[in-house]
């Protein structure tokens, strides 16, 4: 074990995430993946009103801040059969889709950008070059050698304090560092610019819900923000006039800088597309319905399971077939530890049983993770933008299967480079650019449904509790930035009984299962070459191409 | 002579220490060495202060939110303001390099580095419930909090436990002035603490040096000072008696005030009706929904239910709600009194068939004795 | 069986006599005052207060009525504080019935034996009680909770009054109750205790109807006019 490595914390992600992991000749061999924080928000939500619940499970991250309170909501309103009207569903759709794309902006920018660039290269590179790359690549508006010159300068006079804060001691000059100093400050004038633009475009979050994070205008039944063209109070013209212009100025980012960056920048990366496969499942939930019927139905994001990665054929989704392990997780289940449980069975009976802190290394053997293991129909599943655009793909999605083609016909690949850490990285891109261009038609189907004089925005038949079941059970589907998203509800006299949710990063980041077959991280970083195992920029690489958030995977 | 001169004359760092760790720095930056006096004369007037923010048990809302800044922009915080040494969310080194880079910060400017804490504390069970690197949060945050100039807690759950600590506390979460009782610890309450604030505790703390004027639960006046509902835009709504009844009705879409929906605004200490989010664009009322009372100690427990605007009680039946324990206790003293004069009526009715006439002597005896006391 | 009514007495003081027949001052002025200002003060609270918490009448009638209530529910709760505390100072200063002179003592045996005998007497194991001139020493009890009560109910009014006002004066007085409970339990209190006190209202009616019926004392008419029949054969 001489040569096992330890990555912790595992920085530029949500959350508290460790890596141990097994090098032989500069290759991984094995890798463990546990996140080391716990909060029980699953035990806290027991016996309170499920109509509160979307609150604190909101709380579960602060990142894909508004996807636990949907599939809350959901959750609940399936348990006791509440219709929302469309408006509501529409307001939902957008709020939703702009979160997905001020995530993914934010991920590639700030929390992965700078595992391929090399900051302090950007000081040596020519203003005027670099003026000319961008030119070249998209026609956006700061483009001059002036303004490369004047990014240049105020980093150099950052680098030249001598504190350089958050750039402090990053993998600069790493030999997996590939960038042209030219596409180095180009990628650092982004990362200032992006810094802008997702503060900028959330904002369409805080007209429809008070604020972000953590908006405030979730209902069980609909949503807290009126609708009336004829008050100040509500969604109204100007309001709806705000919105567009924050999704132009989300569109022409994400056209103009975000896409010509990810077809710039990968072709110095390509041998990225071999690494960090993982198992080849692949699970969406679908979402973003657009009929009358609502949820869930008509979804513009179709479901799906793919497995070996086989995208000759889409599996339908069936949530009976979901379960938990908490074989190496620190939990006890009362049947015994080596079974798995549907979460309207789940508990979370917290029991720590690692190494005493502090500790070097955990006890891999046996448990050493607050994430449990999900597995679907048995199997492991990777969940996120790939898995979507790849069911999607598979399904025939017109819009993903043109843009798809688009960047593989740019980049000269074919389609099964996805299945890895680079791949992961594009569909990302690939899912905002197709979201932002549908975001419209939602906000188009809102104003038309306002239109026809319907300002119903919540269904209050059953708000009051008095006029539910005595027992009751739902579930709660979503797809989240970072993949696939389910609440289990169960209710009881009017108060949870129980309360599970299995998150995007738990199908992810969980550990191996009681066969041993390793979660989605871990078999993901087999075979990952690295160059310095002092600084093993290369997990981080493929770690972040998952978009990590742990909050999230343990709640 | 800037402050940082006197960190190091303060820390007997010699002028020629210094240039050669200004110049090592410089091979490190591949500058030539001709810069070396340039980098030093930048560091020595370069006094952002160095800043160590620590995530524990929190969903990252904090940071998202410091991501919203606008004055001074995050950009701006973090080139020009502070020198943010450690922020797991955005630094870019990981592992041992991160823990170096913390290290090098504590040891450097121990007593003057600025320690911001985000996400409660789990002091159950040793502290296994977080980790970094190995070691608990407990003993990160005495050594890195315990070390600092100044504290500041961001968000409920640092301020008070929050989300975490919320009823039964599976991980036995506290915020961070329980662990260190003896350090003065500004609260940011609010989930997620207002960038706004934040901001504004830096400047007042870098401007006038010293922290802001704090409340009984430090938090600074300046944000804490007023309750939500005395600066409400819907209070006039409030007194006029005008509610919105049910969500999406007139009164809603009219603006009216959201009490009957259970707003917490009466009984929250913050600034949102008049520093608003995201810029000042919006705030919970403004757009709908009522205030839950994010910032106030013993959030959420003391909160809940959302759309009810008082407390329940845990252990009558499940749970009850203040109306029902009252109309229980007038009923049960209704019914005691009660069931006492129908037995009192029964009682006596018996006893005055029994001895009708005895009672009519008594009556007359003791009228013959008033009489004669009379006399 | 006249001077087993000076239970507590080591020397009363002698009330007024009325002339005419067997009557003696019990409940001078100011006791009958605050009683009837009490009782008035906490119909309009408790009205006002409901209201405040449910406000069940619609606006388009009465413009501005949660400020006129909430206005009168602090009208009302300065004169009722007032009011308590004037009660206060005649417990001190007052008359033998009226003051603290009146404490059943515990430690004496026919103070024990009196309140016994109330108690069984209200458990319906007793007949008889012993002749009284001044309150009974169960109706003591009850009194003293129901101070307590008004104490706690005053200073959560005023803690929650003071709110609006975190420098002022009145918060600096009352707001350390916040650091004892968050301000929501105190609200929750507040609300609590109004029918703490509607249950006393409903056992003091009871009482004193029984008590006047039984021991034809003329309870009621002495809050009114203060006299209250002598006993004393
Ligand atoms: C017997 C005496 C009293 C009763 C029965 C009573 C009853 C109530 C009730 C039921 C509420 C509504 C609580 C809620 O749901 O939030 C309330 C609120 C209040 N009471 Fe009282 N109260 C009494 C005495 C007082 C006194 C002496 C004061 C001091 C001035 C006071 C000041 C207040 C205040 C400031 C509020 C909050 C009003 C608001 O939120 O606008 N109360 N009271
Ligand atoms: C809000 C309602 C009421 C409250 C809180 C209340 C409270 C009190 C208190 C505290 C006393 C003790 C007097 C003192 O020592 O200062 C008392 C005495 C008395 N009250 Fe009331 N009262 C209420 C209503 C009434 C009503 C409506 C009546 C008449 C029908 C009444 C009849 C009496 C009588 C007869 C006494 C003298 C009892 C004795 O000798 O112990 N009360 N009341
Ligand atoms: N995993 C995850 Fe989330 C997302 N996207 C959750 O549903 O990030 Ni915080
Ligand atoms: S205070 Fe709120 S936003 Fe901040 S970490 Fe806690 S739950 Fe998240
Ligand atoms: S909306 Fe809330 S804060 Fe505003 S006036 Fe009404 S109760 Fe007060
Ligand atoms: S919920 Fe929090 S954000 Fe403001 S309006 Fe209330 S304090
Ligand atoms: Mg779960």
């Amino acid at each position: 074990m001489a040569n096992k490595i330890v990555v912790d914390p595992v920085t530029r992600i949500e959350g508290h995430l460790r890596i141990e992991a097994k090098i032989e000749n500069g290759v991984i061999t094995d890798a463990w993946s546990s996140a080391t924080m716990f909060r029980g928000v699953e035990t806290i939500l027991r016996n309170r009103d499920p109509r509160d619940a979307w609150y604190y499970t909101q709380r579960f991250c602060g990142v894909c801040t508004t996807v636990h309170s949907l599939a809350s909501i959901r959750a609940v309103e399936n348990a006791l059969n509440i219709q929302i009207p469309f408006n509501a569903e529409m307001i939902r759709n957008v709020i939703m889709g702009i979160q997905n794309v001020q995530d993914h902006v934010i991920h590639f920018y700030h929390l992965h950008a700078l595992d391929w660039v090399d900051v302090v290269s950007a000081l040596s590179a020519d203003p005027k070059k670099t003026a000319a790359l961008q030119q070249s690549i998209s026609p956006w508006k700061y483009s001059s050698e002036k303004y490369f010159k004047g990014v240049q300068d105020r980093v150099a006079a950052f680098v030249n304090t001598g504190k350089l804060g958050p750039f402090t001691n990053g993998y600069w000059g790493h030999p997996a560092m590939k960038l042209p100093a030219e596409a180095n400050l180009m990628a650092v004038a982004h990362y200032l610019e992006a810094l802008t633009v997702q503060k900028e475009i959330i904002k369409i979050q805080a007209i429809l819900g008070s604020k972000n994070p953590h908006p405030q205008t979730f209902l069980v039944g609909g949503m807290a923000i009126p609708v009336d063209p004829n008050s100040q109070n509500a969604i109204n013209a100007d309001k709806i006039a705000q919105i567009r212009q924050y999704l132009a100025m989300a569109r022409e980012f994400v056209e103009q800088v975000y896409i010509p960056d990810v077809l710039a920048v990968a072709p110095f990366y390509l041998e990225w597309a071999g690494i960090g496969t993982g198992h080849k499942n692949y699970l969406s939930y679908g979402d973003f319905p657009e009929g009358r019927r609502g949820y869930p139905h008509d979804f513009w994001m179709p479901a799906g399971v793919i497995v070996d990665g086989d995208l000759s054929r889409v599996m339908p989704v069936d949530q009976q077939k979901v379960t938990e392990y908490v074989t190496h997780s620190w939990y006890e289940y009362s049947g015994g530890d080596s079974v798995g449980k549907h979460p309207y069975e789940g508990e979370t009976n917290h029991q720590y049983s690692g190494p005493k802190p502090p500790y070097d290394f955990l006890d891999t053997d046996n448990k050493y993770s607050w994430v449990k293991s999900p597995r679907y129909d048995d199997k492991p599943m990777e969940v996120g933008p790939l898995s979507r655009m790849l069911v999607a793909y598979a399904s025939g999605h017109k819009e993903v299967t043109d843009t798809v083609n688009l960047v593989l016909g740019k980049l000269g690949v074919g389609p099964e480079v996805l299945f890895s850490t680079l791949g992961r990285t594009a569909a990302r891109a690939v899912e905002t650019l197709i979201m932002i261009n549908k975001m419209g038609d939602w906000l188009d189907a809102l104003v038309a449904n306002i239109k026809s004089g319907d300002y119903a925005i919540h269904n209050n038949e059953n708000w009051d509790p008095a006029t539910w079941p005595a027992n009751a059970r739902g579930f709660g589907f979503h797809e989240a930035p970072r993949g696939a998203l389910g609440h289990w509800v169960v209710i009881d006299n009017k108060n949870i009984r129980n309360y599970q949710a299995v998150v995007p990063t738990t199908w992810n980041a969980g550990p191996r299962d009681p066969a041993g077959v390793r979660g989605q991280y871990e078999e993901s970083l087999i075979g990952t070459p690295i160059a310095d195992p002092q600084r093993p920029l290369e997990i981080l690489r493929t770690m972040h191409s998952f978009d990590p958030c742990m909050a999230c995977a343990v709640h | 002579m800037s402050d940082f001169r006197e960190l190091l004359d303060s820390h007997n760092i010699t002028r020629r220490s210094f240039l050669k760790y200004c110049s090592s720095l410089g091979a490190l930056l591949a500058v030539p060495a001709a810069m070396t006096p340039k980098i030093a004369a930048a560091i020595e007037n370069d006094n952002r202060p160095p800043v160590i923010w620590m995530e524990f048990q929190s969903c990252t809302g904090d940071t998202e939110s410091l991501l919203r800044a606008n004055r001074p922009s995050v950009g701006e915080l973090i080139l020009d303001h502070i020198s943010l040494d450690y922020h797991e969310t955005v630094m870019a080194a990981a592992g041992e390099q991160a823990e170096a880079s913390k290290h090098a910060t504590m040891e450097k400017y121990k007593g003057q580095y600025i320690c911001i804490v985000e996400g409660s504390i789990p002091a159950g069970a040793d502290g296994v419930y977080c980790t970094i690197a190995g070691q608990t949060a407990v003993d990160i945050l005495r050594k890195v909090g315990g070390n600092a100039g100044v504290i500041i807690a961001v968000g409920s759950c640092s301020s008070y436990g929050g989300l975490p600590a919320a009823y039964p506390n599976p991980t036995g979460a506290v915020g961070v002035s329980d662990l260190l009782p003896n350090k003065t610890v500004i609260n940011l309450p609010g989930c997620p603490m207002n960038v706004d604030n934040l901001t504004g505790t830096i400047v007042h703390y870098l401007t006038f040096g010293t922290p802001p004027a704090m409340d009984r639960f430090g938090r600074p006046k300046f944000a804490y000072g007023k309750r939500i509902h005395d600066n409400c835009e819907r209070r006039g709504h409030f007194d006029a008696g005008q509610y919105v009844e049910n969500w999406g009705d007139y009164g809603h879409r009219q603006g009216w005030c959201l009490y009957k929906m259970g707003c917490k605004g009466p009984e929250s200490f913050h600034n949102c009706p008049t520093l608003r989010w995201n810029e000042g664009l919006s705030w919970p009322v403004m757009a709908g929904h009522g205030c839950v009372g994010c910032s106030e100690p013993g959030f959420f427990d003391t909160m809940m239910p959302m759309y009810q605007r008082l407390p329940n009680v845990p252990g009558f039946g499940v749970e009850a709600s203040a109306l029902k324990i009252g109309a229980a206790i007038v009923g049960t003293s209704a019914a005691i009194f009660g069931a006492h004069g129908a037995v009192t009526l029964a009682r006596n009715w018996k006893q005055v068939r029994e001895a009708k006439e005895e009672t009519r002597e008594e009556i007359q005896q003791t009228i013959d004795a008033d009489s004669d006391a009379d006399k | 069986m006249a001077e087993s009514t000076n239970a507590t007495l080591t020397t009363p003081e002698q009330p007024a006599e009325c002339a005419a027949r067997r009557f003696l001052y019990i409940w001078e002025g100011p006791v009958r005052i605050i009683h009837w200002v009490n009782f008035f003060c906490i119909i309009v609270l408790s009205v006002t207060g409901y209201f405040i918490h449910d406000p069940f009448m619609s606006a388009a009638q009465h413009p501005y009525i949660m400020g006129h209530m909430r206005h009168i529910h602090y009208v009302a709760g300065v004169l009722f504080a007032v009011s308590i505390l004037a009660r206060l100072y005649w417990f001190l200063g007052g008359s033998y019935y009226a003051s603290w002179r009146a404490i059943p003592n515990p430690f004496n045996r026919k103070d024990r034996e009196t309140f016994w005998a109330y108690f069984r007497f209200y458990i319906f194991l007793g007949q008889k009680t012993p002749h009284l001139l001044g309150h009974n020493p169960v109706a003591f009890c009850a009194y003293t909770l129901l101070f307590l009560l008004f104490f706690l109910q005053i200073l959560t009014g005023f803690a929650l009054w003071a709110q609006a006002d975190p420098g002022s004066t009145l918060y600096a007085v009352t707001g350390w109750v916040f650091g004892l409970v968050s301000n929501q339990w105190v609200r929750w209190f507040h609300f609590m205790v109004m029918f703490l006190v509607a249950g006393f209202v409903i056992n003091h009616l009871y009482s004193v109807v029984l008590f006047d019926f039984k021991t034809k004392s003329g309870e009621i008419s002495s809050i009114f006019s203060g006299w209250k029949p002598d006993h004393r054969d």
